[in-house]
């Protein structure tokens, strides 16, 4: 049997299982025990220009995310919980199985309106309104999230840190004032920002050495029908050059502020999110010293036309240097000025079958190549600055 | 008994009138009694009486875990495409089915938090409510069980105009 009918062998065995399966929403090994699971898979088109695999005027499948998490209660005040999550993205990431968290919680102290706790392990970073759950279609407004603040480059890097969390909710007012900080090594595959900020030919590593501080506070209110957050992050990697590099052991550093507003009504849902990020790109010898402002925003809408069907449409902004927001700069370094910016007008339509099984389209009409993928696009020479982008994409969880 | 045609139609009129009224007040009130149909149920071993939508909101979003006495909340729900689980999510606690789903996956997916416990039929419900202390679910039709509670509706909304 080749790979691809191998491959499609199971997908057909696996969507049989499920559309065989009554709606399931959680297993419980024991009282205190819940597991729960995802598998997507999705389909890539593009007009030109390659993303999640070989997409230029065919269609790639490699986009594949399945999840399987554990949560026990221990204790009233102590909860451990751990995921594992399979993963392929294009080129990015050919098939990988990570633990995506891991970690164990203490509420410390508890009362009807307020909480207050840590967290210890692998803890997901709380960045915007879905870097947490980025990976898990169902809790996702599209299948690409907003490129502007979610992308795929900064994705393993911004995803999750080891070390520790302080968080805490508190009702105030008519609604949950919650804070979570983060102090901890944040994950270190960062070839995409490597690729990105020294280009395709530096042979070192670009790592984490010491821990990161990140943050979030959030105020909700009516169960999240109104939610208004500020996220910020300071991460700083340094370069580790390889054998007979052309470049010192400099230092990227990292530090955004993302504003994020969410309105959920019955029908309507109003969501944008502004990122600001200051970067410094220090020491590495052969590549002057340089700290660009990257600006990017995104506004949404989506409207509910039943309880099984909703629609949506995005308007997407990325500038990798706010002061250059044509990417001339990017000429001097023979890289196309289609680089330093993405806007990316799309429409979506997702279809809730079951509360276990959802199908989504979306078009994106993209003007720009800043988020492109390098692993999907190793030659920028050949990128274009005005492509489309069809995607399809079915989940199922549990 | 009428001196004209006229007042024998005027007063077919009023008795028609009438009969509508009654009619409306009895499909009004079937109609109220119908939003009725929900009982809020918690275990026995619950001192506490939720008071207002936004409490119950706060406890079925998992937002609120623990009861005034320090004791964990145990919730149990219907699907999200249970009919009463719906008429339970929009008439009683004021947000929609998705609302709840939304929170619930954010917690579940990111390891920071548990869902309600899902049931399947009333039976199932009245057995876990009444088998699981500091428990809090909801039924159709209240039920007469020592171990069970019913919490009156009543008292939540008129607490809910917010």
């Amino acid at each position: 049997m080749n790979k691809n009918f191998r491959q499609r062998f199971l997908y057909c065995s696996l969507l049989f299982f499920i559309i065989i399966n009554k709606p399931l929403f959680a297993i419980e090994l024991t009282e205190n025990i819940q597991l729960h699971g995802f598998l997507t898979q999705g389909a890539f088109y593009t007009s030109k220009n390659n993303y999640m695999g070989n997409s230029h005027d065919k269609v790639s499948f490699d986009q594949t995310e399945i999840g399987l998490n554990i949560f026990w209660q221990a204790h009233a005040k102590i909860d451990f919980s751990a995921q594992g999550l399979y993963r392929r993205a294009g080129a990015v990431e050919t098939g990988a199985l990570r633990t995506d968290y891991a970690m164990m919680n203490i509420n410390l102290f508890n009362n009807e309106n307020n909480n207050f706790g840590v967290r210890l392990g692998r803890i997901k970073n709380p960045i915007g309104l879905y870097n947490e759950t980025r990976d898990v279609a169902f809790t996702t407004p599209s299948i690409l999230l907003p490129q502007s603040i979610y992308l795929e480059r900064s994705r393993s890097l911004f995803l999750s840190s080891d070390g520790v969390q302080l968080h805490s909710r508190h009702q105030l007012g008519p609604g949950w004032l919650s804070v979570k900080l983060n102090y901890g090594k944040m994950q270190n595959d960062n070839d995409e920002l490597k690729n990105m900020i020294l280009g395709t030919m530096a042979p070192g590593k670009l790592e984490t050495e010491d821990a990161s501080f990140l943050g979030q506070i959030k105020y909700n209110f009516q169960s999240d029908k109104y939610i208004l957050a500020l996220s910020y992050v300071d991460v700083t990697l340094d370069y580790k050059p390889g054998s007979s590099d052309f470049l010192n052991a400099g230092s990227a550093q990292f530090t955004p502020y993302i504003l994020s507003a969410q309105f959920n009504g019955e029908k309507i849902g109003l969501t944008g999110e502004y990122y600001y990020s200051y970067n410094k790109f220090r020491d590495f010898g052969v590549i002057p010293d340089t700290s660009p402002v990257s600006e990017n925003w995104y506004i949404q809408g989506s409207y509910r036309l039943s309880h099984k069907w909703q629609s949506i449409i995005r308007y997407d902004v990325n500038y990798l240097d706010k002061d250059n927001r044509t990417g001339s700069n990017l000429e001097q370094a023979n890289l196309p000025a289609h680089m330093g910016f993405t806007k990316d007008w799309m429409i979506g339509l997702r279809w809730d079958i079951t509360p276990s099984i959802m199908i989504r389209g979306e078009y994106h009409n993209i003007n720009g190549t800043s988020w492109l993928p390098s692993a999907d696009n190793p030659d920028r020479s050949k990128t274009k600055q005005y492509w489309d982008l069809f995607s399809i994409q079915a989940s199922y969880r549990f | 008994m009428f001196k004209n045609k006229q007042d024998a139609f005027y007063f077919t009129l009023i008795k028609a009138l009438f009969s509508l009224k009654v009619l409306l007040s009895l499909v009004l009130f079937c109609y109220a009694a119908n939003t009725h149909a929900i009982s809020l149920i918690v275990n026995q071993s619950v001192t506490a009486s939720p008071a207002s939508s936004k409490e119950l909101r706060n406890i079925f979003t998992m937002q609120k875990t623990y009861w005034s006495n320090g004791k964990k909340i145990q919730v149990f729900v219907f699907p999200d495409n249970n009919p009463l689980h719906r008429q339970f999510s929009k008439t009683i606690t004021k947000i929609f089915p998705y609302q709840y789903r939304r929170i619930w996956d954010r917690m579940t997916f990111s390891g920071t938090g548990i869902a309600p416990k899902t049931v399947y039929n009333m039976e199932e419900m009245i057995k876990k409510v009444s088998n699981t202390k500091n428990s809090i679910g909801y039924i159709k039709q209240p039920v007469q069980n020592r171990r069970i509670r019913i919490i009156n509706l009543d008292a939540i909304e008129e607490n809910s105009h917010e």
